[in-house]
């Protein structure tokens, strides 16, 4: 696999482009560790063994809380956060890393469906500054209303250059056989993949 | 200050300043980790590795040192790849590394090992060379807590992170488990291998009842676990009890107390 002309394990110093937001964090939020020190947490690759961040780090830091626009709870412990916060903060740790690709897995699993949404606008957001955003998501309806490509996998994986490809019928049948369905609520179909178990 | 005349009590505390601070910092460390149970087992593998000392006519501190660090690294290799389960590796070390402390220790003819001293602790005990030993192991644990300072914060708040960051999280759960056993062993003369693991557990959990800010439950934890060993050290000199028991006895109060102040008195 190649990332920007580069084999994945000789990225190098180039790992430090990507930001990473993992689908269900093992996050201990109990943990006594404010917002904005979770957000510089991300940053601890660059920074280096043995220092300690300097100015420059915490202005990234207050960057990528505004860019969530998370900057009023900088000082507040990290518990505190609802769902949809929590993952903005996820979010803006991965931006503290001044990224050029963000790849995230499943990130509205935890998110309610309001929140969800702004959380796709923010993603656009982001990706109209330049940054390649890579989303895993089950919800491929809601996912297609944002992105310029997608791929489906299900033990292959199939590229379609535009998104109105998957949805128009037929296509997400022969991937997924009868277990993909559209459901409408609101003023988004949704399409959603339900995962089959392998074949014996 | 009558208590100071003695040069077993000056030792006594100058150990337990050390002590005091260092178990309050890794405390917290060991607490958010949830190796209050590894330190346990570990501080009783201290035992084992005593006798081990003896056995083979080796300094039993620095046999002892070198055999926790071992008995630690190998509990925490053994849970790495979740083939055993960590509270199931500590219990099998745990009991197993005394028995070998036991046996061994029957092995030995004409023992005179002081044996009440090491599972209680002995500040009479304390000689010239433990003080040596605590300075000197106790700046290996302070630079090693203040180098890796926050990977060690990571990689117990988001291992997974960690790992996709580059860090070696393996290397610092090992790290944190070889100064544990490093504590233990300076430790062990003031309040002995059965309690020592109180020193890593009590005044951290009772810290982060207090607050919510890192720093700020460092400094609690350190400030309690200080005056907890001084104040147990000199209360202990008064009341002529067992040093090691009224510390934890005094860090155990200071605890409930604290969990039993309303909430609103707590600063979040």
């Amino acid at each position: 696999m190649y990332i920007a002309g580069k084999r994945v394990e000789e990225l190098g110093k180039w790992r430090s482009k990507i930001g990473y937001v993992p689908q269900t964090a093992q996050i201990d939020y109990t943990f006594p560790i404010t917002v904005e020190e979770f957000v510089m947490t991300g940053r601890f690759g660059l920074i280096g063994l043995g220092k300690r961040p300097q100015a420059h780090d915490w202005e990234m830091v207050r960057k990528a809380l505004r860019e969530v626009k998370m900057e009023e709870w900088s000082k507040k412990q990290i518990g505190e956060l609802s769902g949809g916060q929590r993952q903005k903060i996820l979010i803006a740790r991965s931006l503290a890393l001044e990224p050029e690709i963000l790849i995230l897995d499943e990130p509205t699993t935890a998110v309610d469906p309001e929140s969800s949404e702004s959380f796709y606008e923010l993603l656009l957001r982001l990706h109209e500054q330049g940054i390649t955003i890579i989303t895993v998501s089950h919800d491929v309806g809601v996912v297609a209303q944002y992105v310029d490509s997608i791929a489906c996998l299900n033990r292959r994986l199939i590229k379609h250059d535009r998104p109105e490809e998957v949805i128009r019928e037929g296509v997400l049948e022969e991937m997924y056989g009868r277990e993909a369905a559209f459901f409408h609520h609101g003023a988004i179909p949704h399409i959603v993949v339900r995962e089959t178990p392998p074949e014996r | 200050m009558e208590i100071l005349r003695f040069t077993f009590m000056q030792r006594a505390l100058f150990i337990g300043l050390i002590v005091g601070v260092l178990g309050a910092t890794l405390g917290v460390f060991v607490v958010l980790k949830r190796l209050s149970f590894m330190g346990a087992g570990i501080s009783h593998a201290a035992f084992g590795g005593i006798a081990l000392g003896y056995f083979l006519g080796w300094d039993p501190i620095l046999t002892a040192v070198i055999f926790c660090i071992s008995v630690g690294i190998g509990i925490s290799m053994l849970i790495e790849n979740n083939r055993i389960k960590e509270d199931t590796a500590v219990g099998i070390f745990f009991t197993s590394t005394m028995a070998l402390g036991i046996l061994l220790i029957g092995l030995k003819e004409g023992y005179n090992i002081d044996l009440f001293g090491y599972l209680f602790g002995n500040i009479l005990a304390v000689g010239r060379e433990d003080l040596v030993i605590s300075l000197a192991i106790g700046a290996i644990i302070a630079f090693s807590l203040y180098f890796f300072f926050k990977e060690l914060i990571l990689s117990i708040l988001d291992p997974e992170m960690a790992r996709v960051i580059g860090l070696p999280v393996s290397f610092l759960n090992h790290l944190l488990v070889a100064l544990i056993a490093l504590f233990i062993v300076i430790s062990v003369r003031i309040v002995g291998i059965i309690l020592v693991s109180a020193l890593l557990t009590i005044p951290a959990a009772t810290a982060l009842q207090w607050s919510k800010n890192l720093r700020k439950v460092l400094v609690l934890s350190s400030i309690d676990s200080l005056g907890c060993v001084l104040g147990g050290l000199a209360l202990s000199y008064y009341l002529d009890t067992s040093p090691g028991a009224t510390i934890v006895i005094l860090a155990t109060l200071v605890f409930f107390t604290t969990f039993l102040l309303p909430l609103p008195l707590k600063k979040k």
